[in-house]
Protein backbone atom coordinates (compact mmCIF):
# COMPACT_ATOMS: atom_id res chain seq x y z
CA UNK A 1 0.00 0.00 0.00
CA UNK A 2 1.06 3.17 -0.95
CA UNK A 3 -0.02 6.54 1.05
CA UNK A 4 0.70 10.39 0.52
CA UNK A 5 0.00 12.13 3.01
CA UNK A 6 -0.18 15.87 2.69
CA UNK A 7 2.19 15.46 -0.44
CA UNK A 8 3.47 19.30 -1.40
CA UNK A 9 6.30 19.80 -3.31
CA UNK A 10 7.24 23.78 -4.40
CA UNK A 11 10.03 24.74 -6.84
CA UNK A 12 10.93 28.20 -5.73
CA UNK A 13 7.29 30.31 -5.60
CA UNK A 14 6.06 27.90 -7.98
CA UNK A 15 3.76 24.98 -6.44
CA UNK A 16 3.59 21.57 -8.71
CA UNK A 17 1.77 19.95 -5.98
CA UNK A 18 -0.55 21.24 -3.09
CA UNK A 19 -1.12 18.63 0.09
CA UNK A 20 -2.08 15.74 -1.72
CA UNK A 21 -3.27 12.66 -0.02
CA UNK A 22 -3.99 9.33 -1.12
CA UNK A 23 -4.27 5.70 -0.31
CA UNK A 24 -3.24 3.46 -3.41
CA UNK A 25 -4.21 -0.81 -2.27
CA UNK A 26 -1.91 -3.05 -3.12
CA UNK A 27 -2.01 -5.52 -6.33
CA UNK A 28 -4.49 -3.07 -7.69
CA UNK A 29 -4.16 -0.64 -10.61
CA UNK A 30 -4.65 2.79 -9.65
CA UNK A 31 -4.28 5.90 -12.38
CA UNK A 32 -3.22 9.09 -11.84
CA UNK A 33 -5.63 11.02 -14.09
CA UNK A 34 -5.02 14.78 -15.35
CA UNK A 35 -3.71 17.29 -17.61
CA UNK A 36 -0.34 18.86 -17.40
CA UNK A 37 0.10 21.04 -14.29
CA UNK A 38 -1.96 18.73 -12.55
CA UNK A 39 1.22 17.49 -10.56
CA UNK A 40 0.71 13.90 -11.35
CA UNK A 41 4.14 13.21 -12.36
CA UNK A 42 5.50 15.25 -9.53
CA UNK A 43 3.36 12.94 -6.96
CA UNK A 44 4.21 9.56 -9.01
CA UNK A 45 8.41 10.48 -8.42
CA UNK A 46 7.54 10.85 -5.19
CA UNK A 47 7.45 7.29 -4.31
CA UNK A 48 11.12 6.78 -5.51
CA UNK A 49 12.83 9.51 -4.16
CA UNK A 50 13.13 11.03 -7.68
CA UNK A 51 10.90 14.18 -6.73
CA UNK A 52 11.21 14.62 -2.52
CA UNK A 53 8.41 16.49 -0.90
CA UNK A 54 8.53 20.24 0.36
CA UNK A 55 6.21 18.91 2.94
CA UNK A 56 4.22 15.84 3.30
CA UNK A 57 4.69 12.60 3.21
CA UNK A 58 4.50 9.55 1.14
CA UNK A 59 4.75 5.85 2.96
CA UNK A 60 4.90 2.23 1.49
CA UNK A 61 3.65 -0.25 3.84
CA UNK A 62 3.27 2.32 6.14
CA UNK A 63 7.36 3.84 6.06
CA UNK A 64 8.23 6.99 5.10
CA UNK A 65 10.29 6.79 2.48
CA UNK A 66 12.02 9.33 3.55
CA UNK A 67 13.75 7.02 6.19
CA UNK A 68 15.06 5.18 2.82
CA UNK A 69 18.46 4.63 0.72
CA UNK A 70 17.33 6.49 -2.42
CA UNK A 71 19.16 3.76 -4.25
CA UNK A 72 17.84 1.23 -2.08
CA UNK A 73 14.64 2.21 -2.75
CA UNK A 74 14.69 2.94 -6.47
CA UNK A 75 15.89 -1.05 -6.83
CA UNK A 76 12.97 -2.46 -5.10
CA UNK A 77 10.35 -0.24 -7.25
CA UNK A 78 9.03 -0.67 -11.27
CA UNK A 79 10.21 2.32 -13.65
CA UNK A 80 8.57 2.99 -16.49
CA UNK A 81 8.26 6.38 -18.63
CA UNK A 82 7.18 7.77 -22.19
CA UNK A 83 10.89 8.14 -23.23
CA UNK A 84 12.11 4.58 -22.76
CA UNK A 85 15.70 5.24 -22.22
CA UNK A 86 16.72 1.88 -22.88
CA UNK A 87 20.92 2.03 -23.34
CA UNK A 88 21.46 2.15 -27.40
CA UNK A 89 25.17 0.40 -26.42
CA UNK A 90 24.05 -2.61 -25.36
CA UNK A 91 21.42 -5.40 -26.60
CA UNK A 92 17.86 -5.85 -25.31
CA UNK A 93 19.21 -8.62 -22.96
CA UNK A 94 21.64 -6.52 -21.07
CA UNK A 95 19.77 -4.15 -20.91
CA UNK A 96 17.21 -5.98 -18.67
CA UNK A 97 20.20 -7.69 -16.67
CA UNK A 98 22.13 -4.92 -16.20
CA UNK A 99 19.88 -3.05 -13.64
CA UNK A 100 19.04 -7.05 -12.08
CA UNK A 101 23.18 -7.24 -11.88
CA UNK A 102 22.95 -4.06 -10.32
CA UNK A 103 20.91 -4.57 -7.70
CA UNK A 104 22.96 -7.44 -6.52
CA UNK A 105 21.87 -10.65 -8.50
CA UNK A 106 24.53 -12.83 -10.04
CA UNK A 107 25.22 -12.42 -13.80
CA UNK A 108 23.41 -15.77 -14.47
CA UNK A 109 20.38 -15.21 -12.17
CA UNK A 110 20.01 -11.70 -13.99
CA UNK A 111 20.01 -13.58 -17.04
CA UNK A 112 17.51 -15.99 -16.35
CA UNK A 113 15.24 -13.26 -14.58
CA UNK A 114 15.89 -11.04 -17.56
CA UNK A 115 15.07 -13.76 -20.31
CA UNK A 116 11.58 -14.54 -18.09
CA UNK A 117 10.55 -10.95 -18.11
CA UNK A 118 10.99 -10.39 -21.90
CA UNK A 119 9.19 -13.76 -22.51
CA UNK A 120 6.50 -12.67 -19.91
CA UNK A 121 6.21 -9.03 -21.80
CA UNK A 122 5.76 -10.48 -25.40
CA UNK A 123 9.63 -10.10 -26.87
CA UNK A 124 10.50 -13.13 -28.96
CA UNK A 125 14.07 -14.56 -28.10
CA UNK A 126 15.07 -14.02 -31.57
CA UNK A 127 15.27 -10.00 -30.44
CA UNK A 128 17.07 -10.58 -27.10
CA UNK A 129 20.35 -10.02 -29.04
CA UNK A 130 19.23 -7.12 -30.89
CA UNK A 131 20.20 -3.65 -29.94
CA UNK A 132 17.15 -1.04 -28.80
CA UNK A 133 17.66 0.58 -32.13
CA UNK A 134 16.19 -2.58 -34.33
CA UNK A 135 13.38 -2.89 -32.36
CA UNK A 136 9.75 -0.71 -32.93
CA UNK A 137 8.22 1.71 -30.49
CA UNK A 138 6.38 -0.85 -29.29
CA UNK A 139 8.81 -3.49 -28.81
CA UNK A 140 10.98 -1.00 -26.66
CA UNK A 141 8.51 -0.08 -24.54
CA UNK A 142 8.02 -4.45 -23.83
CA UNK A 143 11.43 -4.28 -23.23
CA UNK A 144 11.21 -0.85 -20.81
CA UNK A 145 8.67 -2.92 -18.39
CA UNK A 146 10.89 -6.04 -18.78
CA UNK A 147 13.43 -4.27 -17.56
CA UNK A 148 11.30 -2.32 -14.53
CA UNK A 149 10.34 -5.41 -13.77
CA UNK A 150 14.00 -7.14 -13.42
CA UNK A 151 14.70 -6.77 -9.95
CA UNK A 152 11.00 -8.84 -9.14
CA UNK A 153 9.31 -5.22 -7.28
CA UNK A 154 6.40 -5.46 -5.84
CA UNK A 155 5.57 -1.97 -7.28
CA UNK A 156 5.71 -0.33 -10.73
CA UNK A 157 5.24 3.48 -11.30
CA UNK A 158 4.21 4.41 -14.67
CA UNK A 159 4.42 7.60 -16.10
CA UNK A 160 2.69 8.10 -19.55
CA UNK A 161 4.29 4.94 -20.86
CA UNK A 162 2.81 3.87 -23.75
CA UNK A 163 1.97 7.80 -24.76
CA UNK A 164 4.18 7.43 -27.72
CA UNK A 165 3.23 4.49 -29.49
CA UNK A 166 0.09 4.11 -32.24
CA UNK A 167 -3.37 3.60 -30.98
CA UNK A 168 -3.85 -0.23 -31.67
CA UNK A 169 -0.16 -1.21 -30.31
CA UNK A 170 -0.94 0.81 -27.70
CA UNK A 171 -4.24 -1.31 -26.65
CA UNK A 172 -2.40 -4.34 -26.82
CA UNK A 173 -0.11 -3.47 -23.86
CA UNK A 174 -3.16 -1.80 -22.63
CA UNK A 175 -4.39 -5.29 -22.31
CA UNK A 176 -1.08 -7.18 -21.73
CA UNK A 177 -0.34 -4.73 -18.58
CA UNK A 178 -3.43 -6.25 -16.72
CA UNK A 179 -2.64 -9.29 -17.49
CA UNK A 180 1.16 -8.91 -16.00
CA UNK A 181 -0.06 -7.14 -13.16
CA UNK A 182 -2.56 -9.67 -12.37
CA UNK A 183 -0.12 -12.63 -12.66
CA UNK A 184 2.84 -11.14 -10.62
CA UNK A 185 0.38 -9.33 -8.40
CA UNK A 186 1.68 -5.74 -8.91
CA UNK A 187 1.09 -2.60 -6.92
CA UNK A 188 0.75 -0.37 -10.22
CA UNK A 189 0.60 3.47 -9.71
CA UNK A 190 -0.48 4.65 -13.62
CA UNK A 191 -0.13 7.99 -14.64
CA UNK A 192 -2.35 9.20 -17.93
CA UNK A 193 -3.86 12.13 -19.52
CA UNK A 194 -5.69 9.81 -22.12
CA UNK A 195 -9.39 8.65 -20.37
CA UNK A 196 -9.58 5.71 -22.94
CA UNK A 197 -6.71 4.39 -21.36
CA UNK A 198 -7.31 5.28 -17.75
CA UNK A 199 -10.70 4.01 -18.08
CA UNK A 200 -9.65 0.46 -19.57
CA UNK A 201 -6.71 -0.26 -16.84
CA UNK A 202 -8.09 1.33 -13.64
CA UNK A 203 -8.91 -0.62 -10.82
CA UNK A 204 -9.05 2.86 -9.32
CA UNK A 205 -9.17 6.32 -10.62
CA UNK A 206 -7.77 9.55 -9.25
CA UNK A 207 -9.10 12.57 -11.34
CA UNK A 208 -6.45 15.69 -10.55
CA UNK A 209 -7.34 19.24 -11.62
CA UNK A 210 -4.81 21.99 -10.69
CA UNK A 211 -1.55 20.94 -8.68
CA UNK A 212 -3.03 17.99 -7.34
CA UNK A 213 -6.35 18.62 -6.47
CA UNK A 214 -7.99 15.89 -6.34
CA UNK A 215 -11.49 15.92 -8.03
CA UNK A 216 -12.58 12.66 -7.50
CA UNK A 217 -11.39 8.80 -6.94
CA UNK A 218 -13.01 5.88 -7.22
CA UNK A 219 -13.56 3.06 -9.50
CA UNK A 220 -13.70 3.63 -13.29
CA UNK A 221 -17.48 2.77 -12.62
CA UNK A 222 -18.65 5.24 -10.13
CA UNK A 223 -17.06 8.00 -11.83
CA UNK A 224 -18.63 7.44 -14.67
CA UNK A 225 -22.03 6.54 -13.17
CA UNK A 226 -21.61 9.84 -11.00
CA UNK A 227 -19.09 12.50 -12.38
CA UNK A 228 -18.73 14.87 -9.15
CA UNK A 229 -18.73 17.52 -11.44
CA UNK A 230 -17.88 19.72 -14.47
CA UNK A 231 -14.21 18.62 -14.55
CA UNK A 232 -14.35 15.03 -13.86
CA UNK A 233 -17.41 14.90 -16.57
CA UNK A 234 -15.32 17.20 -18.78
CA UNK A 235 -11.99 15.12 -18.64
CA UNK A 236 -13.94 11.83 -19.10
CA UNK A 237 -15.81 12.75 -21.91
CA UNK A 238 -18.78 11.92 -20.42
CA UNK B 1 64.43 10.93 -50.39
CA UNK B 2 67.80 10.51 -50.08
CA UNK B 3 68.57 12.22 -47.01
CA UNK B 4 65.82 10.14 -45.54
CA UNK B 5 67.43 7.27 -46.40
CA UNK B 6 70.65 8.44 -45.52
CA UNK B 7 69.45 9.49 -41.76
CA UNK B 8 66.38 6.86 -41.42
CA UNK B 9 67.35 5.56 -38.03
CA UNK B 10 67.44 9.12 -36.72
CA UNK B 11 63.86 10.05 -38.12
CA UNK B 12 62.87 6.54 -36.48
CA UNK B 13 64.26 7.52 -32.87
CA UNK B 14 62.88 11.35 -33.45
CA UNK B 15 59.73 9.60 -34.24
CA UNK B 16 59.86 7.48 -31.31
CA UNK B 17 60.44 10.60 -28.86
CA UNK B 18 57.65 12.16 -30.38
CA UNK B 19 55.01 9.70 -30.01
CA UNK B 20 55.67 9.87 -26.78
CA UNK B 21 55.46 13.18 -26.26
CA UNK B 22 51.99 13.27 -27.44
CA UNK B 23 50.55 10.43 -25.93
CA UNK B 24 50.98 10.72 -22.41
CA UNK B 25 49.47 14.31 -22.75
CA UNK B 26 46.91 13.30 -24.79
CA UNK B 27 46.18 9.87 -22.61
CA UNK B 28 46.50 11.85 -19.05
CA UNK B 29 44.35 15.56 -20.16
CA UNK B 30 41.61 12.92 -21.47
CA UNK B 31 41.35 11.43 -18.28
CA UNK B 32 41.60 15.01 -16.11
CA UNK B 33 38.98 16.35 -18.55
CA UNK B 34 36.27 13.65 -19.06
CA UNK B 35 36.75 13.73 -15.16
CA UNK B 36 36.24 17.41 -14.76
CA UNK B 37 33.61 17.70 -17.14
CA UNK B 38 31.66 15.15 -14.93
CA UNK B 39 32.52 16.78 -11.39
CA UNK B 40 32.83 20.48 -11.92
CA UNK B 41 29.22 21.72 -10.78
CA UNK B 42 27.26 23.77 -13.15
CA UNK B 43 27.62 27.05 -11.72
CA UNK B 44 31.41 26.80 -11.70
CA UNK B 45 31.21 25.73 -15.85
CA UNK B 46 31.25 29.37 -17.33
CA UNK B 47 34.30 30.61 -14.51
CA UNK B 48 36.00 26.96 -15.90
CA UNK B 49 35.34 27.55 -19.25
CA UNK B 50 36.64 30.99 -19.12
CA UNK B 51 39.59 29.99 -17.71
CA UNK B 52 40.78 27.33 -19.55
CA UNK B 53 39.75 29.04 -23.07
CA UNK B 54 42.59 32.02 -21.49
CA UNK B 55 45.09 29.15 -20.72
CA UNK B 56 44.36 27.97 -24.18
CA UNK B 57 45.39 31.13 -25.79
CA UNK B 58 49.00 31.29 -24.36
CA UNK B 59 51.29 30.37 -27.08
CA UNK B 60 53.25 27.28 -26.50
CA UNK B 61 56.45 28.48 -26.63
CA UNK B 62 55.56 31.03 -23.98
CA UNK B 63 54.33 27.98 -21.75
CA UNK B 64 57.40 25.69 -22.23
CA UNK B 65 59.21 28.25 -21.14
CA UNK B 66 57.18 29.73 -17.96
CA UNK B 67 56.29 26.72 -16.53
CA UNK B 68 59.88 25.90 -15.00
CA UNK B 69 59.77 29.32 -13.30
CA UNK B 70 56.13 28.55 -11.99
CA UNK B 71 56.63 24.96 -10.86
CA UNK B 72 60.18 24.16 -10.77
CA UNK B 73 60.82 21.86 -13.70
CA UNK B 74 63.67 21.94 -15.67
CA UNK B 75 63.99 24.11 -18.28
CA UNK B 76 65.71 21.92 -20.87
CA UNK B 77 63.89 18.59 -21.33
CA UNK B 78 60.36 16.41 -21.84
CA UNK B 79 59.06 16.79 -18.54
CA UNK B 80 58.17 20.13 -19.27
CA UNK B 81 56.64 20.30 -22.63
CA UNK B 82 54.83 17.27 -21.04
CA UNK B 83 53.24 19.02 -18.45
CA UNK B 84 52.40 22.11 -20.86
CA UNK B 85 51.06 20.19 -23.87
CA UNK B 86 48.47 18.29 -20.80
CA UNK B 87 47.48 21.02 -20.07
CA UNK B 88 46.08 22.29 -23.48
CA UNK B 89 44.41 18.33 -23.64
CA UNK B 90 43.04 19.42 -20.68
CA UNK B 91 41.95 23.12 -21.93
CA UNK B 92 40.69 21.67 -25.24
CA UNK B 93 39.08 18.20 -24.12
CA UNK B 94 36.91 20.04 -21.38
CA UNK B 95 34.87 21.55 -23.70
CA UNK B 96 34.82 18.54 -26.01
CA UNK B 97 33.25 16.07 -23.16
CA UNK B 98 31.24 18.45 -21.53
CA UNK B 99 28.92 18.74 -24.95
CA UNK B 100 29.83 14.79 -25.45
CA UNK B 101 27.80 14.74 -21.87
CA UNK B 102 25.39 16.93 -22.72
CA UNK B 103 24.42 15.07 -26.17
CA UNK B 104 23.03 11.75 -23.09
CA UNK B 105 19.24 11.80 -23.10
CA UNK B 106 17.83 12.94 -20.00
CA UNK B 107 15.17 10.12 -20.35
CA UNK B 108 18.11 7.81 -20.41
CA UNK B 109 19.62 9.26 -17.66
CA UNK B 110 16.74 10.14 -15.54
CA UNK B 111 15.40 5.99 -16.17
CA UNK B 112 18.69 4.33 -15.13
CA UNK B 113 18.42 6.52 -11.87
CA UNK B 114 15.01 6.29 -11.07
CA UNK B 115 15.77 1.81 -11.69
CA UNK B 116 18.25 2.32 -9.14
CA UNK B 117 21.92 3.45 -10.23
CA UNK B 118 24.48 5.12 -7.91
CA UNK B 119 26.26 8.25 -9.36
CA UNK B 120 29.26 5.99 -9.82
CA UNK B 121 27.06 3.20 -12.14
CA UNK B 122 25.38 5.62 -13.91
CA UNK B 123 28.51 7.10 -15.28
CA UNK B 124 30.21 4.01 -15.69
CA UNK B 125 27.14 1.77 -17.87
CA UNK B 126 25.44 4.50 -19.02
CA UNK B 127 26.96 8.43 -19.73
CA UNK B 128 30.94 7.31 -20.30
CA UNK B 129 29.60 4.72 -23.22
CA UNK B 130 26.86 6.82 -24.70
CA UNK B 131 29.45 10.16 -24.65
CA UNK B 132 32.04 7.93 -26.69
CA UNK B 133 31.13 9.42 -30.10
CA UNK B 134 32.04 13.15 -28.88
CA UNK B 135 34.96 12.17 -26.95
CA UNK B 136 36.16 10.45 -30.13
CA UNK B 137 35.82 13.25 -32.04
CA UNK B 138 37.29 16.00 -29.52
CA UNK B 139 40.14 13.26 -29.16
CA UNK B 140 40.78 13.52 -32.82
CA UNK B 141 41.10 17.66 -33.05
CA UNK B 142 42.98 17.75 -29.72
CA UNK B 143 45.36 14.50 -31.12
CA UNK B 144 46.28 16.49 -34.17
CA UNK B 145 47.20 19.82 -32.53
CA UNK B 146 48.84 18.25 -29.83
CA UNK B 147 50.75 16.12 -32.73
CA UNK B 148 52.20 19.47 -34.23
CA UNK B 149 52.10 21.31 -30.80
CA UNK B 150 54.71 18.73 -29.81
CA UNK B 151 57.12 19.66 -32.46
CA UNK B 152 57.72 23.35 -31.04
CA UNK B 153 59.22 21.42 -28.13
CA UNK B 154 62.61 21.32 -30.31
CA UNK B 155 63.00 24.75 -29.81
CA UNK B 156 63.19 24.43 -26.01
CA UNK B 157 65.43 20.87 -26.46
CA UNK B 158 63.19 18.34 -26.74
CA UNK B 159 64.66 16.08 -29.86
CA UNK B 160 61.51 14.94 -31.31
CA UNK B 161 60.60 15.38 -35.03
CA UNK B 162 60.67 19.28 -34.19
CA UNK B 163 64.37 19.00 -34.45
CA UNK B 164 64.33 18.08 -37.75
CA UNK B 165 62.89 22.06 -38.31
CA UNK B 166 64.94 23.80 -35.94
CA UNK B 167 67.95 21.63 -37.54
CA UNK B 168 67.05 22.21 -41.62
CA UNK B 169 66.13 25.37 -41.32
CA UNK B 170 69.61 26.35 -39.51
CA UNK B 171 71.67 24.46 -41.75
CA UNK B 172 69.62 25.25 -44.96
CA UNK B 173 68.57 21.84 -45.58
CA UNK B 174 64.85 21.55 -46.90
CA UNK B 175 64.70 17.61 -47.74
CA UNK B 176 65.26 17.67 -43.54
CA UNK B 177 62.37 20.02 -43.31
CA UNK B 178 60.66 18.30 -45.70
CA UNK B 179 61.29 14.89 -43.72
CA UNK B 180 59.85 16.48 -41.20
CA UNK B 181 56.53 17.65 -42.14
CA UNK B 182 55.94 14.36 -43.75
CA UNK B 183 56.80 12.56 -41.23
CA UNK B 184 54.21 14.93 -38.56
CA UNK B 185 51.83 14.77 -41.09
CA UNK B 186 52.30 10.61 -41.34
CA UNK B 187 51.84 10.50 -37.31
CA UNK B 188 48.59 12.62 -37.04
CA UNK B 189 47.31 10.81 -39.60
CA UNK B 190 48.05 7.65 -37.86
CA UNK B 191 46.33 8.90 -34.31
CA UNK B 192 43.37 10.31 -36.64
CA UNK B 193 42.68 6.66 -38.55
CA UNK B 194 43.37 4.92 -35.16
CA UNK B 195 41.01 6.84 -32.86
CA UNK B 196 38.48 6.40 -35.67
CA UNK B 197 39.05 3.09 -34.77
CA UNK B 198 38.54 2.60 -31.33
CA UNK B 199 35.45 4.78 -32.01
CA UNK B 200 34.05 2.26 -34.26
CA UNK B 201 34.97 -0.56 -31.85
CA UNK B 202 33.37 1.18 -28.82
CA UNK B 203 30.38 2.13 -30.53
CA UNK B 204 29.17 -1.37 -32.40
CA UNK B 205 25.21 -0.41 -31.88
CA UNK B 206 25.75 2.58 -34.91
CA UNK B 207 27.04 0.14 -37.42
CA UNK B 208 24.24 -2.40 -36.11
CA UNK B 209 21.63 0.10 -35.46
CA UNK B 210 21.67 1.11 -39.43
CA UNK B 211 20.86 -1.83 -40.83
CA UNK B 212 17.43 -2.15 -39.69
CA UNK B 213 15.24 -5.25 -39.50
Amino acid sequence: MIEFRHATKNYGNVVALHDFSATIPSRTITVLMGLSGSGKTTAIRMVNKMVLPTSGQVLIDGEDVATRDAVQLRRSIGYVMQDVGLLPHKTVLQNVALIAVIAGQTRDEAERNARAMLSLVGIDPASFERFPSQLSGGQQQRVGVARALATKPNILLMDEPFGAVDPIVREELQVELCRIQRELGLTILFVTHDRHEALTIADQLIVMSNAGAIEQSGSPQELTAKPANDFVRKILGL
Amino acid sequence: MDWLVANWAFVAQLTLTHLGIVIIPLIVGSVIAIAGARVVPTRWVPSTTAALGAVYAIPSLALFVTLPALIGTDFIGPTNVVIALSIYVVASMFFSARDAFNQVPTSTTTTATALGMSRLQLFLHVELPMAVPGLITGLRVVAASTVSMASIGAVVGVRNLGYLFVDGFQRRIPEEIITGIGAVFVIALVFDVGLWLVGRVLTPWRIRGDARV
